[in-house]
């Protein structure tokens, strides 16, 4: 039973003729880890923005659990059913990592009693003790900014979890780490993990590994 | 909830911006106090004094207008024409408009003693007392002076306290009236007797009952400046006998009384319709229907000056402030384009990413405000004076009109005061100013934050985030 569908989708940046997606059809299930591989400027971005209705696609359809995102509340979507992780972290850089959390399950309404709690618990998760989690996100390096994303992307128990280059700023050993973690999320919390990225390290931990190339999506294994 | 809180923490991690911000909006309300607290107080003296001086009407003969109407007699010389009368009935009548708050009528008569003495009697020795002529014609020199008001509650030098009443009562019927203790002594009159005083116009004698007698501490020749005085016992004001008006006016023809009228109207702005209505009831075309707009003018011209200083001094800085302010905010935005992107990336809706950044603003210039609104009022006083003693300086250099006006008299007022234009006034923070400085501070917080609230509406954080990429 899929999560998400991608339905004939095709993407055109407004005012230009060129189609960047072409008619691509895809559907994500939970408990996979689901590797997007492609060249830079092949659409693997367009591909993220549109699956987490940051934007939307010229023609076709995207659908969670059955519902167009046309249909849906895009913010509320984001806010609730979907946690995104950037290669650029995307983080408040002025804030803590801990406030960075408790304000991502502020804005999903997180019915958590105890945000903090919970936020440390996550941050945990994720390999960063309570010192490291009240310090500001620029006093962190980019694996613990990563983790940090990671983090916030869980904050709100979303069945989606997108991540965009999720290690192109890291180093070998933070790249296993932070991949492990997200393998860990598909299998043991039946997440639906889905990554694009241009490295062959990621690609062997995926359990659908996909190509993006010049605007085509092929299943690869 | 949460909005509030991260715009709280928010005003915490970008110190440097907000101080900055806040300066600039601080400097604003200071400013903006100064100028209001400054404006509110004299406009509402500028207020207090039109009402006063804009509300009292006197009528005057127009000289100008008399002497064109002159006409050579028959001897074909031109003689001084003579302004025709108002009756007692008349002023009587004008006192009667619906216009009209209150009125205040003084009648003055001169008046022979037969059978008693006059303080100051013997001045007059020196002084003809009667003038040759058939006995009809005799002319009768007045000894004392019998006043006639209409305002009992605001007798002249009772309110000020030089005069008193020590025996009797204020006179309440026709007929009666208050003397003073030295004419009172002098003649051995106490409450309740009655003398006889002489019309010198028409030489008809009027019986008057003494209802009180009143100590006097004014001076026995201070007279009001600009009244018409004799030497003598006329000029010695222990022999002024006080009466009502309904007594001058059932026992003296109006001709022979010199009318001082004044009356109040209820907004200064129904001059022209009182003065139609005057017309109407007979008021002749030579007497003007005025205000005390010269006095008016005199005392609040530097009041006046300094009110259009202020108001002009709060609009440049509201416009220079309010650009530089956008320019700061608009600045500001750019830094935080990211953190925006960022936030509308993880699902908070622009109206809400709105709401933060205008509560941002909001709790700076409230913070703003406080200090603003304090030292802005406390600075205001001395920021008044040291304005006003400029503008006192600038009336006073100006060159003086000479004379009084032109062709215009009183009918048998006072002469013009010697009136100072006001050199300080005590300003301070009224709520209604309060409340203006708080909604202009509102609007510098929305304008402060409309930039950003234009920013989010306009971009989608793709867009952010891909430019930061």
């Amino acid at each position: 039973m899929s999560v998400l569908s991608l339905e004939n989708i095709t993407y055109k940046y407004e005012g230009t003729a060129k189609q960047v997606l072409k008619n691509i059809s895809m559907d994500f299930e939970p408990g996979k880890v689901y590797v997007i591989m492609g060249k830079s400027g092949a659409g693997k971005s367009t591909v993220l923005s549109l699956i987490s209705g940051l934007d939307l696609p010229t023609s076709g359809n995207i659908s969670f659990n059955g519902k167009s995102l046309k249909q849906l509340d895009r913010d509320d979507y984001r806010a609730k059913s979907i946690g995104l992780v950037f290669q650029g972290y995307n983080l408040l850089t002025n804030a803590t990592a801990l406030e960075n959390i408790v304000l991502s399950m502020s804005i999903s309404k997180s019915v958590e009693k105890s945000k903090k709690q919970f936020a440390l618990t996550l941050l945990r998760k994720v390999g960063i003790d309570e010192e490291t989690a009240n310090r500001k996100i620029l006093k962190l390096s980019g694996g613990e900014q990563q983790r940090v994303g990671i983090a916030r992307a869980l904050s709100h128990n979303p069945d989606i979890l997108i991540a965009d280059e999720p290690t192109g700023n890291l180093d070998g050993d933070t790249e296993k780490n932070i991949m492990e973690i997200l393998q860990k999320l598909a299998h043991e919390e039946n997440k639906c993990v889905i990554v694009v990225t241009h490295s062959k390290h990621v690609s062997k931990y995926a359990d659908e590994l996909w190509g993006l190339n010049q605007g085509n999506l092929v299943f690869v294994k | 909830m949460y909005i509030l809180k991260n715009a709280l923490k928010n005003i915490g991690r970008n110190k440097g911006r907000n101080i900055l911000l806040g300066i600039i909006i601080f400097v604003l309300i200071l400013s903006t106090t100064a100028a209001l607290v400054i404006n509110s107080t004299t406009k509402g003296i500028i207020d207090d004094y039109k009402t006063r001086f804009g509300s009292k009407i006197t009528l005057s003969v127009d000289f100008d207008k008399l002497m064109s109407e002159q006409k050579p007699n028959a001897d074909g010389i031109l003689a001084f024409p003579e302004a025709p009368v108002i009756s007692s009935e008349q002023y009587m009548s004008f006192a009667e408009s619906e216009y009209l708050k209150s009125y205040h009528m003084d009648m003055l008569a001169g008046v022979a003693l037969e059978e008693l003495e006059a303080v100051d009697e013997k001045a007059n020795d020196v002084m003809a007392g009667s003038i040759g002529g058939s006995a009809d014609d005799e002319y009768i020199s007045p000894e004392a002076k019998l006043l006639g008001y209409s305002d009992t509650n605001n007798l002249p030098d009772f309110t000020d306290g030089l005069r008193k009443i020590i025996e009797g009562s204020l006179f309440k019927n026709k007929n009666e009236c208050l003397i003073s203790s030295d004419f009172a002594d002098l003649n051995g009159l106490k409450t309740g007797d009655s003398f006889v005083v002489k019309d010198t116009a028409s030489k008809k004698n009027v019986m008057l009952t003494v209802a009180g007698v009143y100590a006097d501490a004014t001076k026995a020749s201070d007279v009001p400046q600009g009244s018409f005085s004799l030497e003598g016992s006329y000029g010695n004001r222990r022999n002024e006998i006080l009466v009502g008006l309904e007594t001058m006016t059932a026992n003296f023809s109006v001709n022979d009384l010199s009318v001082n009228a004044e009356y109040e109207l209820k907004t200064p702005d129904l001059v022209k319709d009182f003065e139609k209505e005057l017309r109407e009831k007979g008021l002749p075309a030579v007497y003007n229907v005025e205000t005390d707009e010269a006095n008016y003018n005199k005392i609040v011209a530097p009041v006046v000056g300094l009110s259009k200083i202020s108001m002009a001094f709060m609009w440049v800085i509201l416009v220079v402030g309010g650009i530089i302010l956008l320019f700061i905010t608009s600045m500001a935005i750019r830094e935080r384009k990211y953190e925006i992107g960022v936030l509308r990336a993880m699902g908070m809706k622009k109206s809400k990413v709105a709401i933060m950044l205008v509560i941002e603003t909001v709790m700076i210039t409230v913070l703003c405000l406080g200090a603003g609104l304090g030292i802005g009022s406390a600075l205001s006083q001395p920021i008044a004076d040291s304005l006003i003693a400029g503008q006192v300086k600038a009336v006073e250099n100006q060159p003086t009109q000479n004379g009084s006006i032109n062709g215009a008299i009183s009918i048998g007022g006072a002469g013009e005061p010697d009136i100072e234009p006001l050199k300080e006034i005590d300003v301070s923070l009224t709520p209604e100013t309060a409340l203006q400085i708080m909604l202009i501070a509102l609007a510098l917080a929305l304008l402060s934050s409309s930039t950003g609230v234009i920013f989010i509406t306009k971009y989608e954080p793709t867009k952010i985030l891909w430019e930061r990429n």
